[in-house]
């Protein structure tokens, strides 16, 4: 189809305009409000609106100028058909005349119908849309066709189909069901592919766990009814077994008592046995014993009196010999006894000499000592009254006296200081009473003074004088003063009134030391002290003497009187000696005759004795065996009944032995030693085992009241009836898995066999819009649009100049837009006219105002492009001038 | 010294024919002889069995209920056929722990019974102290409701109403030690010295657990299926006149003289065509004679296995048929476990599902082991991947061959496709 010409009557600014449209390609051109696009909306509302419209449409459409109804002819050409519509707009009195080279001739509604038929156009309300494929109204030039597709989708789907050899698309049902799958997969997944918690398998999912969760529970319930039902098996087993093994520990007890009363009584008789045994084992040895003894002592006896009657004659020789002996001790022992007074007679006599003698030395040098001690004596004396001339004076030394003349020394500097500083008055003479500190001055007499004084002249004048500096002269003043008062306290120190008496006190205490020195040098020579010690000694030694004189004078005298003896008178020490050696030698022969005789003495007594003890023992054994015998007799009874006697107790000793034997065996084998510890362990097992009754008792009472059922619940049902429960749940839960698991691999499915499809049936679209999109924007890798129900969705355009990165359209620019918009629609027109030789119009109403030069240089390429794809492109500018480049038929509309 | 009851007359006591010597009788039946001493042999009741399984808790109950009701019913048998006594060979609960409730209402049940009922514990309600038999509760319910009742816990002869029971009973759920042992060993003797006149009355074995060879193949329905008790019957004293045994929940005759009672009421679905349950047995025992045995119909509930394989899409109408025969029309009285097998459309499927649904709805349970293979018949396929939906049709072709293929998706994608299905069937 295309357009031929247009006649416009009372339509708006056109009072009758008419414009004859070029096969291919046509230029609206003419100034603002000249009426270029009020020319292409009266040729689409000639086509497309009623001509009985009303209300804004009808006045948008009224001329101006005139009152008349606008009225429209436009004539164009369908399937070699060339038409002729005439429409006056006009409420009640619009007409409509459709006629055709075929002969059509169509008023009114007819007319309309018809022209909705030819365009495609069923619905009565008129809107701009229609036809907005071919029909860019001037400000829509950037609006994406592909979305405002609603009026001619299923002619261009057709068209698409019959041009792409696979190109289908998808039914009504299709499109339906799909959606249905898509509500189905919504209400049951999430958008990120879980399942949602109210979708069917979620839900059985949930009652599966909740199920399993009661069947764990109730084999936990079971499981612990079994285990409490074990418990009391177990405890009432062990109860049994206890009671059991209580019966034969009892049992074992009862035995090992018995056997302790029994092993008790054998022990008892064994002890008795065994005394006996002993008893007449004894007795056998006692017999034996006392046979054996009685044959003994009665050898005794006689070896005892033969040895008896061989002693006593030795006895009676002896006792002759040592009574000679003694006789001769006697008479030696008499004259010892002689010797020995004259030994100490001699002895005595030679001590007085010696004494005397002794004495008269002592007393010599007694009288030496005494003349030493008597000048020790004087010297001491002197030495005395040195001492006490020596304390009468001072206790002065050198330095003292140093001491004191220095001090000395210092007064007088002291008073030379101060006498230097005084200053005297004299009165020469005056007629007033002078007067110093009070004290009338006499005339010519100097009143020296060192101190401040007062000098009144009468009663009017009185002078103060202070002689020196005052100060200085204080000061000596004060040293003098206090020199003095050392002085006086060292005078009365040393107890002296002045330095030279001093002096001569000092002088005489060095000739009085001196003196003592001498006779302290004359007492240390004499020592008197050892002098006195030696004298006291001798005289000591002299006592001693005269006492041991007298003494042995006594002695003497007494032993002299007592045993008449005379003394010898003997000149000289030696002459003593000779004596005193002479007797002591007789002395020493004396005693050794008395030892000898002694000794012999002894040996006999000696000898005597041990035959004396010999005798006696022989008599006391003899005695005592004969004592013994007796006893022995007594015990062995008469002779004649030995034998028998002998025979009986050997004869009991064996019966009780072999009972003896026995008893033993049989203790043995009741082990008596070790009934007690079997006693005691068998109590304490008893024990252990009633205090294990106790507790199995207790844990059999405990698992039984757990035990004891209310009635009120069937484990066993309800076990069962939760494994079924369980496995119905695992059923439903697969079963509603895999019907949802169904859903979502039906929509997926048809997701991907709707991408095929639409990739498949736009393709052939797609490759013609390439061919316009690359004209001005280079080379394109990919255009996609989504298929809907109501047109085609989601344009999106990737370009190289793009890195291929595929843009949607709306975020294109506006020039982009327009340019990709004009392609789109180019392309769809060239779908949509596949099928017919005559093409399509295309009208761009200052559609290209948003392309900068550059693009619209490349704008004559998509027209030609157009051109040769057969189908009418009408462009309406203001500015016609840029598309010279074209080449077009231009129809200038002037104001 | 013991007897060697083996030595006794072995020909006298096992004087008995080959075949089964018994009849089936109805419970409500008259035919049943008085002439002889006569009880009845029933075991593993299992009151209180929760059937886990079933989802529903008013079927649930209904179930557990209908246990109860069976010892009415065996209450009216007993009547008919003036059984002297009953014999529960093990499991009369199906726990140690049931709830106050159900003690009451089976002890009320079995005071209703009137006649002297003898039990032993089994494994599901082995005798200890933690056991409902120690309970303070059931011992009152027991000595107000049921006076009748004897628990038999220790293996020791017991007098009964024209017999002498051995009861070899189970003191914990599960035991090394065969049961009745202690009649290996027991002085029949001293035995006979004590009561001259146990001679002349049978001897009954009371027994719980599996016998070597036939062991009770417990299904998924039981809860434990650890090492069984096994009774070695064949090294029991020839002393015995009937032996009572019970654990295996279907009737069986296991010799001359051991016979499984099975369950009272049927509680699971029969393995096989030969699984008879809901019965007890009415025993006529005579001294050392074959005992005659009559079938008692105590069960009320109908078991069935269905099991049934999918040719195509219109074998659906089959499996309706073969239920509705199954059902006869019943509501609330039918367990039905289905097996099927086979291939099924996508929208048969569905119908299926549908129809599934309902059966749940009538039946007290459908179990169902469903292992059809759902698939787009080729005119399903067609029309998902022959239409003018572009989108639709890639997506189907795709996920059949994902359906197809051997990845873990497969199963996912299967059941995708059946969800474009419907989508497609309710969308378009």
């Amino acid at each position: 189809m295309y357009l031929k010409s247009i006649r416009l009557n009372n339509y708006r600014v056109h009072r009758e305009t008419f414009v004859e449209f070029d096969r291919h390609l046509t230029l609206i051109g003419g100034p603002n409000e000249s009426g270029k696009s009020t020319l292409v909306e009266a040729a689409h509302r000639v086509l497309f609106l009623r001509h009985r419209t009303t209300g804004e449409v009808l006045k948008e459409m009224m001329s101006l100028q005139s009152a008349e109804p606008p009225e429209v002819e436009l004539i164009f050409c369908d399937q070699g058909v060339n038409y002729t519509i005439h429409k006056k707009f006009a409420a009640g009195k619009g007409t409509a005349l459709l006629t055709s080279s075929s002969g059509l001739n169509l008023r009114n509604d007819e007319a309309e119908e018809k022209l909705g038929e030819i365009f495609g156009m069923q619905s009565p309300r008129y809107t701009s849309d229609f036809w907005s494929h071919l029909w860019v109204w001037q400000g829509t030039s950037t609006h994406n066709l592909l979305s405002q597709a609603e009026h001619y989708r299923d002619d261009l789907i057709q068209k698409l189909q019959r041009l792409g050899a696979a190109g289908l698309i998808q039914s009504d049902l299709d499109s339906r069901l799909n959606t249905k799958v898509i509500e189905l997969y919504e209400s049951i997944f999430n958008k990120n592919e879980s399942l949602k918690v109210t979708a069917e398998a979620a839900q059985a999912e949930k009652q599966l766990k909740l199920y399993q969760e009661t069947l764990k529970a109730k084999r936990e319930r079971f499981a612990e009814l079994q285990h409490l039902a074990e418990q009391y098996e177990n405890a009432d087993q062990r109860l049994k077994d206890i009671t059991q093994q209580t019966a034969k520990q009892y049992e074992a007890l009862t035995k090992a008592q018995e056997d302790y009363k029994r092993a008790t009584k054998l022990q008892q008789k064994n002890a008795e046995l065994q005394r006996s045994l002993k008893d007449n084992q004894n007795s056998l040895t006692n017999f034996e014993t006392s046979q054996k003894n009685f044959d003994d002592l009665q050898k005794r006896k006689k070896v005892a009196e033969r040895k008896l009657d061989s002693l006593k004659p030795s006895f009676e020789s002896l006792a002759q010999l040592k009574k000679n002996t003694e006789s001769e001790y006697r008479e030696l022992a008499l004259k010892e006894e002689q010797l020995n007074h004259h030994l100490r007679a001699t002895r005595l006599q030679l001590n007085v000499a010696q004494a005397l003698s002794q004495l008269d030395d002592q007393r010599k040098e007694s009288e030496r000592l005494v003349k030493i001690l008597d000048q020790v004596a004087m010297c001491k004396d002197e030495i005395a009254s040195l001492e006490h001339k020596l304390a009468s004076l001072p206790e002065l030394n050198k330095k003292n006296l140093q001491d004191l003349g220095k001090q000395n020394n210092e007064i007088q500097k002291a008073e030379a200081t101060l006498k230097a500083m005084s200053a005297s008055v004299r009165l020469v003479r005056s007629d007033f009473r002078v007067t110093l500190d009070g004290k009338p001055l006499s005339v010519d007499t100097d009143y020296p003074f060192s101190t401040t004084v007062e000098l009144a002249l009468g009663e009017e004048t009185c002078l103060q004088i202070t002689p020196g500096d005052g100060t200085s002269l204080a000061d000596a003043s004060r040293n003098l003063i206090q020199l003095k008062k050392r002085w006086q306290e060292m005078l009365d120190q040393f107890k002296v009134s002045s330095l030279e008496e001093a002096q001569n006190f000092f002088d005489e205490r060095q000739r009085l030391s001196q003196l003592m020195q001498g006779l302290q040098t004359k007492l240390n020579e004499l020592d008197g002290t050892n002098t006195q010690l030696r004298y006291q000694e001798l005289q000591n030694r002299v006592e001693r003497l005269t006492r041991e004189k007298e003494r042995d004078s006594q002695t003497l005298q007494s032993l002299l009187a007592e045993q008449t003896l005379q003394l010898v008178d003997l000149q000289s020490n030696e002459t003593w000696q000779t004596r005193l050696s002479s007797l002591e030698a007789d002395q020493q022969n004396l005693s050794q005759s008395l030892s000898h005789a002694r000794k012999r003495i002894g040996d006999c007594g000696d000898r005597l004795h041990e035959l004396d003890n010999e005798i006696k023992d022989c008599d006391r054994e003899i005695r005592t065996a004969s004592e013994q015998m007796k006893l022995e007799e007594k015990n062995l009874g008469e002779p004649e009944q030995r034998e028998s006697k002998l025979t009986t107790l050997k004869l009991r000793i064996e019966e009780q032995s072999g009972e003896l034997k026995q008893l033993h065996a049989e203790l043995n084998d009741i082990q008596p030693e070790h009934l007690e510890r079997i006693i005691k362990r068998q109590s304490e097992s008893i024990k252990n085992l009633d205090k294990q009754k106790e507790d199995a008792i207790g844990t059999r009472a405990g698992a039984l009241s757990k035990l004891q059922s209310d009635g009120s619940v069937d484990i066993y049902a309800e076990l069962a009836a939760a494994e079924s429960a369980v496995q119905y749940a695992e059923l439903q839960y697969e079963q509603r898995r895999q019907d949802a698991f169904a859903i979502k691999l039906l929509k997926e499915l048809f997701e991907r066999e709707q991408k095929k499809l639409t990739d498949s049936l736009t393709e052939p679209f797609v490759q013609r819009m390439k061919k316009y999109v690359q004209c001005f924007t280079g080379e394109v890798s990919k255009i996609s649009f989504e298929v809907t129900n109501k047109g085609f969705n989601e344009l999106r355009i990737a370009r190289s100049s793009d890195n291929n990165t595929p843009i949607d359209f709306d975020q294109l620019s506006g020039g982009a837009r327009e340019q990709i918009a004009a392609a789109a629609r180019l392309a769809v027109a060239e779908v949509l006219a596949s099928d017919s030789a005559d093409g399509l119009p295309i009208v761009f109403d200052d559609a290209f105002s948003y392309s900068d030069s550059r693009r619209l240089e490349s704008l004559p390429r998509m027209i030609e492009h157009a051109i040769d794809a057969g189908l009418q492109v009408i462009i309406v500018t203001c500015n016609p001038l840029q598309y010279a480049a074209l080449g077009a038929t231009t129809v200038q509309i002037s104001r | 010294m013991p007897v060697d009851p083996s030595k006794n007359s072995q020909k006298q006591l096992f004087d008995l024919d080959d075949g089964p010597n018994a009849r089936s009788t109805d419970a409500s039946s008259p035919n049943a002889s008085n002439a002889n001493f006569c009880f009845v042999h029933t075991a593993d009741w299992q009151l209180g069995k929760p059937y886990a399984k079933v989802r529903d808790d008013e079927k649930r109950s209904q179930l557990s209920q209908q246990r109860i009701q069976a010892i009415t019913r065996l209450g009216k048998c007993i009547a008919n056929h003036n059984a002297s006594f009953v014999v529960v060979a093990g499991d009369l609960f199906d726990s140690q722990t049931p709830k106050k409730q159900l003690v009451s209402a089976a002890c009320k049940a079995i005071g209703d019974l009137n006649v002297p009922v003898y039990a032993i514990p089994g494994n599901h309600d082995a005798y200890g102290i933690e056991s409902i038999w120690e309970q303070d509760f059931f011992k009152q319910e027991q000595k107000q409701l049921a006076p009748n009742f004897q628990l038999l816990t220790t293996p020791t002869p017991v007098r009964a109403p024209g017999a002498w029971l051995f009861p070899a009973p189970l003191l914990r759920r599960h035991t090394a030690i065969d049961p009745t042992h202690w009649l290996r060993t027991f002085s029949y003797e001293n035995f006979l010295a004590e009561h001259p006149d146990a001679e002349l009355v049978p001897w009954i074995v009371l027994a719980h657990g599996t016998i070597q060879g036939f062991e009770s193949n417990l299904d998924d329905e039981e809860l434990d299926n650890t090492t069984p008790n096994l009774l070695e019957l064949d090294r029991l004293p020839k002393c015995f006149d009937y032996i009572a045994l019970g654990d295996w929940h279907g009737m069986k005759q296991i010799n001359d003289l051991a016979w499984y009672s099975g369950t009272h009421e049927y509680d699971r679905f029969p393995k096989n065509a030969d699984y008879r349950s809901g019965l007890s047995l009415l025993v006529h025992a005579t001294k050392k004679q074959k005992p005659r045995v009559e079938y008692l119909q105590t069960g009320e509930l109908n078991w069935h296995c269905v099991d049934f394989h999918f040719h195509n899409d219109d074998s659906l109408t089959g499996l309706e048929e073969q239920i509705q025969k199954c059902t006869a029309g019943r509501v609330g009285l039918d367990l039905v476990r289905l097996q099927l097998t086979g291939t099924l459309g996508l929208s048969t499927a569905q119908r299926l599902e549908k129809l599934i649904e309902t059966w749940d709805s009538r039946l007290l349970r459908i179990k169902n082991y469903n292992y059809v293979q759902i698939a787009p018949t080729e005119q399903e396929l067609l029309e998902l991947t022959q239409r003018n939906d572009p989108l639709i049709t890639r997506v189907a072709h795709t996920l059949n061959e994902m359906r197809m293929s051997s990845s873990d998706e497969a199963a996912v994608a299967n059941v995708a496709l059946r969800t474009l299905f419907q989508l497609c069937r309710t969308m378009t």
